[in-house]
């Protein structure tokens, strides 16, 4: 029978005022999500306003990991509502939606043969989903529980459920990127810090000795490492050097170096040898740095006036000694590093510098430096270097090295810092 | 997987393959000992045979390793280290004084039979 005339206005008048709900609706999610970039209030506000649109208990979405290689296993996020913890969708129906990327309708969620193996919360009694897609990818899905009413999700909800996930998709992207970027830009910032933090630990020019030249330099790579070298006065006529490297990179690592130079601070008192200076630093590092933290170091203590150096080494590379016109010569001995163990001790050494000789101790970013044959710069290199170079003034050859090292890498990227201190009397 | 977990001659041995380097392995490794000390399994062997570069924070990894499984009545002890890691491993004096290394891991397996781990310090 066809339909009278007046049945087809009613019918048309609920098909319009249905489309104004629909409008209604988006343009109350869009108004409310406004300019917000903020993720999880994206997410919140879809949820709410999906719920109250197809009179839900409960929502939830869950965003997926597009690029992963199995984005099922990377739930990255989930936000609900509904008075308890987000129900986390069952794996078989992220695997379904995965797969087909249209919504879905349970009204019988316990016996519906598509989810057999589903471990269904016992809570929920139907189900209505839909996929937030972009660009064809599946992004995350929109779910939400249990109708009001009782009587289960209808075909016009799934639509209208439908229509608010495709407007949300892209919404949810929009913040899922301004959250990328912001963690990105956090990340620089903190490199940045780093940066900061290490070069103004760092001397700014060597003091001035009188009877000796000394220079000292470090450049961090760019993910910066934790090199690190000092110039303490140590009383009259006497001063200390160090040469260290701080395990870790970035922040941390930054951090960790702040610690260890205060405690070298503290620690370089007038007439203290090396060895015991050491010994204290380890004992106040080990308590105080986080298990498995520790820092190699070469300290000396110079007495100007007896022309006597008095060092200990914590597992830092050995120093090249040049004396007069012969070769470079290694300084064998050195102790655990610092910070690793409790109750070390550390052995002392002295060597009494005469006129022209040459003490050079070094991060191992310079012996380590690779080229892109995978040959790393090395010691033979370094005291090849040393030996025609060792007349120059001390800024020029630290220079120096720090320019071969550079050549001999290269576009290769660098991943440790480049430190280089130089001691000579004159 | 990177770190890999077997039982090999009554120990348990973790093996990482390639660049063991602390922010990227690190964290696998460190839940590899959590789990292996919840379930009372402490004398450990690192093969480090096929492991090509470790970074200053892998090592830390290692020295906490250690420090957790001495204090539960444990060790960890290696094994097959390359040239390079071996050299880096006795300038910082971590070899002898902290840890202790063998040419195999059944040697270094055998070794806890040899001599059993020492009771672990107040200060650990």
């Amino acid at each position: 029978m066809e339909p009278t005339r007046a049945e087809a206005l009613q019918q048309e008048n609920d098909r319009l005022r249905r489309a104004v709900e629909e409008l209604s609706i988006l343009n109350d999610l869009a108004t409310a999500i406004g300019a917000s970039r903020d993720l999880d209030k994206v997410m919140q506000t879809i949820i709410q306003r999906s719920q109250s649109a197809v009179g839900a208990e409960q929502g939830v979405i869950t965003l997926v990991d597009g690029q992963a290689d199995d984005p099922l296993t990377t739930l990255v996020r989930a936000a609900g509502s509904g008075g308890h913890a987000p129900l986390r969708p069952d794996q078989s129906l992220l695997g379904w939606m995965h797969l087909y990327k249209r919504p879905l309708l349970l009204n019988d969620p316990q016996n519906d043969p598509r989810f057999q193996g589903a471990a269904w919360d016992a809570s929920i009694r139907s189900v209505l989903g839909a996929p937030l897609l972009v660009r064809s990818e599946l992004q995350g899905i929109l779910l939400v529980y249990n109708k009001k009413d009782g009587a289960g999700f209808t075909e016009s909800d799934q639509r209208l459920l439908s229509i608010l996930a495709a407007q949300s998709a892209q919404i949810v992207e929009n913040a899922r990127l301004f959250e990328e970027e912001k963690a990105l830009l956090r990340v620089q910032e903190e490199l940045r810090l780093a940066y900061e933090m290490q070069t103004s630990l760092l001397p700014e020019a060597p003091p001035f000795v009188p009877g000796y030249d000394l220079a000292g330099a470090s450049q961090p790579a760019r993910t910066v490492g934790g090199d690190y070298f000092d110039f303490i006065p140590a009383g009259p006529d006497r001063l200390a050097l160090c040469v260290g490297d701080v395990m870790g990179k970035g922040l941390p690592a930054a951090l960790l170096m702040a610690n260890v130079q205060a405690t070298l601070r503290g620690q370089t008192l007038p007439n203290i040898s090396a060895g015991a200076c050491l010994e204290q630093s380890n004992t106040l590092l080990y308590k105080s740095i986080r298990r498995g933290s520790f820092v190699t170091l070469f300290y000396a203590v110079l007495d100007t006036a007896t022309h006597r150096l008095m060092w200990a080494n914590a597992g830092h590379n050995r120093p090249f000694l040049l004396r007069a016109e012969e070769p470079a010569v290694v300084l064998e001995g050195g102790d655990l590093v610092l910070g690793a163990r409790p109750d070390v001790s550390y052995e002392e050494h002295t060597l009494d510098l005469a006129s022209g000789d040459l003490l050079v101790t070094y991060s191992d970013g310079i012996t380590e430096a690779m080229n892109a044959h995978r040959e790393d710069f090395g010691e033979k290199r370094l005291a090849a270097l040393l030996e025609k170079h060792r007349s120059l003034p001390a800024e020029t050859l630290v220079e120096r090295v720090l320019e071969a090292v550079a050549e001999h890498a290269g576009d290769e990227p660098q991943h440790d810092d480049v430190t280089l201190l130089v001691l000579r009397r004159l | 997987m990177p770190v890999n977990v077997t039982e090999q001659h009554g120990v348990t041995v973790i093996q990482v393959k390639g660049k063991f380097l602390g922010s990227l392995e690190g964290d696998d490794f460190k839940q590899t000992i959590d789990d292996l000390k919840a379930q009372g399994k402490t004398h450990v062997v690192v093969d480090l045979g096929e492991t090509d570069f470790m970074d200053s924070t892998a090592i830390g990894v290692l020295i906490s390793s250690l420090t957790s499984m001495r204090k539960a009545g444990g060790d960890v002890r290696l094994a097959n280290l390359k040239k390079r890691i071996r050299s880096v491993f006795l300038m910082t004096k971590l070899l002898g004084g902290v840890f202790e290394d063998y040419e195999s891991v059944e040697a270094a397996a055998n070794s806890f039979e040899t001599h059993p781990p020492a009771p672990a310090t107040e200060e650990d």
